[in-house]
């Protein structure tokens, strides 16, 4: 899988250097080349508008970890107002979590909106905590999400990341991607 | 906040976040599918949570 996987996004980094890329997900496979010009007939109107979203923009990864452990219940109150909006979404996720209160809509791999980071990124989504073997560290990972930002302005994205600093949370930023999280077809 | 230098495992691990959570899917083409779910999607995430489990060992 991890050959497959380089040896897929060597490809797509490759065009992408000359032209917007809406990469199918890995594995998908056609048996012929009409086949392939068939589904571009049929999916023409989608796969514009998934281009045109993703046009001159990259995706970054923002993932966050619980560095200290805040005293939960008397934090509760002040989670809102000391924090930056950010790090108060985070600590309430968190605290959501050791509830083992995780609404079912953010059990779904992948799905749903991110915090917000303003105008800093056009659109923003989702991924499942990656478990702490996986990520190498050994705090628990509170927040792995990806944004979609303006290609030629990484700094203001990276500015928005920074207001969510606080002295609980550590964020780890990763990119800038080619937008993979953003190429899904909308359905019409 | 860190920007990571991507290391080689730590990159392969976003790299599959999105290669199999991401991207296009054509739901309506995949033929080798059960229940509207895509089989090769769950032998791959079952490879790599198996791979994830040798790690225990």
């Amino acid at each position: 899988v991890a050959e497959t996987a380089r040896a897929h996004h060597a490809v797509v980094e490759a065009v992408w250097q000359h032209h917007p890329v809406a990469p199918l997900r890995l594995a998908t496979v056609y048996l012929d080349d009409d086949s392939v010009r068939a589904l571009l007939r049929a999916k023409d109107v989608a796969f514009t508008i998934a281009l045109d979203r993703i046009r001159g923009r990259r995706e970054w990864g923002v993932k966050a970890f619980a560095t200290a452990q805040p005293d939960v219940d008397a934090d509760r109150g002040a989670a809102d107002t000391d924090l930056g909006p950010g790090a108060a979404y985070l600590l309430r996720e968190r605290m959501a979590r050791e509830r083992g209160a995780r609404t079912a809509g953010r059990a779904g791999r992948g799905r749903g909106p991110a915090p917000d980071l303003g105008a800093a990124a056009a659109a923003s989504r989702l991924y499942s905590p990656q478990d702490p073997q996986l990520s190498g560290r050994g705090e628990p990972m509170v927040l792995n999400a990806a944004y979609l930002g303006e290609e030629s302005d990484a700094a203001t994205f990276l500015d928005a990341v920074q207001t969510w600093h606080s002295s609980h949370i550590d964020h780890e930023l990763t990119g800038p991607w080619v937008p993979y999280s953003f190429t899904s077809l909308e359905e019409s | 906040v860190t920007l990571v230098r991507n290391d080689d495992d730590l990159y392969l691990i976003d790299l599959l976040d999105r290669l199999l959570a991401g991207g296009v899917v054509l739901t309506g083409d995949v033929t080798i599918s059960l229940a509207g779910v895509d089989l090769v999607q769950i032998l791959l995430r079952a490879l790599i949570s198996s791979v994830a489990t040798l790690g225990d060992e």
